[in-house]
């Protein structure tokens, strides 16, 4: 299996500053303070110029993105993102507009942003990033089937680099599902494993195999089902942290979530380590992704 | 060489506004017939442009009657255009030996319950499947073993090409030694809507190319395409029916709605498909064309594909669109199923509605309305979308190895 290796991270997270901070929350498992608004602070570079039309949801990504993108050669440089929230406020408005009013005065701005891929489409553009754009939806494993496919898009030379992210905003139209209802984005700027740091390797994808999950030092999963995570941490013989349980539920971003958790918690020790993240869905669909630090 | 050429389409499956099936949606095209029509889906008696490329109603109610109940109708769509790709691939769809996977695409996925819930009063649904994307996958879930991975896209309208992709290399990985792929999206009233905001719906007739085009009208299906390689197919005593010989993605980064005027993005595509099969703009039978019919798009793709393959000969390129509609996250995938079928049966569909060739498409040879027979061995299937995503699929015969 391919790997990669982490450029930098990016975080637009309620309560959490870096990965350094992520690391210590967790390892010190405080209790969460995930549901609140987040800051989508821009770096400077962005410019200000067509953020106030712009949705939360896309700002926080693309804030996430700017922060973790390395610069560099823009033609091969892609985009791999999850969301199951971006477009859902815009989409409600656009059917209430047009239940409301006369036909044709729906907003005509809203209807672009009403899908799933505006946060990549804004990332490509703002950042100028012509190589492939890809948009995950679903549940928590299509946060780490962005990072599978952005893997998959280095190794074979569709991209190099990948900026894999995800992102969630909350709204009264987002399904409730007995976890706090989170907003943010993270990014990983992905780049060829070819230096020392974090790198990640798909271990998995499909029906959980648990042979997947040996050979690590502790496991983080993303599940909207919390019998599952509580069973894999009765049974298994590591740490396992429940990133719905810690930091909210993040939709389709939630493996996502998982994956840079991981990488943080690599950070916080100079010795080589390896930490799994997980996302499973209640159909069964799982990933696995092995980060791991040298 | 590169690896994807050895991966195989062995079963072919649709769901579109010619019906149930391949056939009907490979008659109707080559039969030149114009299927897009008056909405009846839901109210649009006081919009200024009331047509779109619409499942017959008689379509859904069979899909009622053979598939399991669900809320979201391109979670049925899907479930039966992936039933006859499996079966004509021979593979059963619940008796799991191999390692099976989902990729899909989509724009709106289940968001068009929300049509529904909202209108005057309390909201008109029981739950929130709009608001669960992954639920488009469940009725598929149901009636085929899925063992692999399953990964939903939603890159805008490039959804199809991109699933083909993706699954097209996690066979060429060994990831699955079978990938479901496909896209879909169902008519959605808040499409309709903001597209008439926007203006850019036809009042009549969607005329991809022409100097006369005024627009694209919204449509809806799902087209499937099984994936593997040609010796586990044959090994079944299935003959392959083509080959993915490449696949190529890009982004504009130019406008969320408009393409960028260079077509640089699509040219990019096309030339990594053609280095990565080791193919030239000569060889390259039919450009199946994204061709919306809108005028924002129709020019800058003729342009670009003229550029991109400039050889001995203009490049053939027709749309579908036209006859069928703008099908979305669903388009790309029923494209590139004509596509195989115009390998098949060496012919390629007519740009049925052209009447007056834009000249600003010069650079292209239009094929006439009543399309061609001749041979064709490498069809370039392509298309891009809102967001400015863009994403091209090289198919070639099967014998073509």
């Amino acid at each position: 299996m391919p790997r990669a290796a982490v450029a930098q991270v990016g975080l637009r997270l309620s309560g959490v500053g870096g990965t350094d901070e992520l690391a210590g929350w967790l390892v010190a498992r405080e209790a969460p303070v995930g549901g609140d608004l987040v800051d989508p602070r821009m770096p400077e570079r962005i410019g200000t110029r067509g953020l106030r039309n712009m949705a939360h949801e896309s700002r926080l990504a693309l804030a996430a993105a700017a922060d973790a993108d390395p610069g560099g050669p823009r033609d091969a440089a892609a985009v791999a993102w999850a969301s199951s929230t971006a477009g859902l406020t815009e989409y409600a408005t656009i059917c209430t507009e047009a239940s409301t009013l006369d036909p044709g005065l729906a907003s005509p701005a809203l209807g672009p942003a009403s899908a799933f891929n505006i946060p990549a489409a804004m990332i490509s553009i703002r950042l100028g990033l012509v190589g492939p754009n890809l948009t995950l939806t679903g549940g928590a494993t299509a946060g780490l089937s962005a990072i599978a496919e952005a893997i998959r898009l280095i190794a074979t030379g569709d991209a190099t680099g990948v900026l894999a992210g995800g992102s969630a905003a909350v709204s009264p139209w987002r399904a409730p599902n007995g976890f706090i209802a989170a907003e943010g984005a993270a990014c990983l700027a992905l780049a060829p494993a070819n230096h020392k740091g974090v790198h990640l390797r798909t271990r998995h994808r499909g029906a959980l195999d648990e042979a997947a999950l040996g050979a690590t030092a502790g496991l983080v999963v993303a599940t909207p089902d919390t019998g599952i995570a509580e069973a894999l941490a009765k049974r298994l013989p590591y740490p396992v942290w429940h990133v719905e349980r810690t930091l909210g539920d993040f939709g389709a971003a939630g493996g996502l979530i998982a994956a840079v958790c991981a990488v943080a918690l690599c950070g916080e020790t100079t010795r080589p380590v390896t930490i799994l993240a997980l996302a499973i869905e209640p159909r069964g669909n799982a990933v696995v992704l092995e980060v791991s630090s040298s | 060489m590169d690896r994807r050429r050895a991966v195989a389409v062995s079963g072919i499956g649709a769901v579109s506004v010619a019906g149930l099936g391949v056939t009907a949606l490979w008659d109707a095209t080559v039969g030149g017939r114009v299927l897009t029509g008056p909405v009846t889906r839901f109210d649009v008696s006081g919009y200024p442009t009331q047509r779109a490329g619409e499942v017959p109603a008689q379509t859904v109610a069979a899909l009622d009657a053979a598939l399991p109940h669900h809320e979201s109708l391109v979670a049925r769509y899907l479930s039966a255009a992936a039933l006859e790709a499996l079966g004509q691939a021979g593979i059963a769809p619940r008796a799991r030996r191999e390692k099976l996977g989902v990729f899909v695409g989509t724009v709106m996925g289940t968001r068009p319950v929300l049509d529904r819930a909202i209108g005057p009063g309390r909201l008109g649904v029981s739950d929130r499947t709009w608001a669960d994307p992954d639920e488009l996958l469940a009725t598929l879930c149901q009636v085929v073993a899925v063992n692999g991975p399953v990964v939903l896209f939603a890159p805008g309208c490039s959804a199809g090409n991109i699933a083909i992709a993706a699954g097209a290399a996690a066979v060429a990985s060994g990831e699955v030694d079978v990938a479901i792929c496909g896209g879909v999206d169902e008519l959605s009233l808040e499409v309709f809507a903001f597209f008439t905001a926007m203006r850019a719906l036809a009042p009549d007739t969607i005329r991809p190319f022409d100097a006369g085009r005024r627009g694209t009208m919204p449509g809806e299906g799902a087209g499937v395409l099984v994936l593997e390689r040609p010796e586990r197919a044959l090994a079944r005593g299935v003959e392959p029916l083509a080959r993915v010989l490449a696949t190529a993605s890009a982004a504009d980064a130019y406008s969320v709605t408009q393409p960028h005027p260079d077509g640089s993005g699509l040219i990019a595509t096309i030339h990594t498909c053609l280095t990565r099969a080791g193919l030239g703009a000569d060889d390259v039978d039919w450009v199946c064309a994204h061709g919306t019919g809108t005028p924002a798009n129709d020019g800058v793709e003729a342009r670009a594909v003229a550029k991109a393959l400039a050889g001995k000969r203009r490049p053939v390129l027709s749309s579908i669109k036209g006859q069928i509609g703008h099908a979305e996250g669903g388009a790309a995938a029923l494209e590139a199923i004509v596509a195989v079928k115009a390998l098949e049966e060496n012919r390629i569909p007519g740009n049925v509605t052209l009447l007056e060739p834009d000249p600003d498409c010069a650079g292209v040879d239009l094929v006439p309305p009543g399309g061609r027979k001749t041979t064709v061995d490498v069809v370039l299937s392509q298309a891009y979308g809102f967001g400015g995503g863009v994403s091209t699929v090289l198919l070639g015969r099967n014998d073509d190895a």
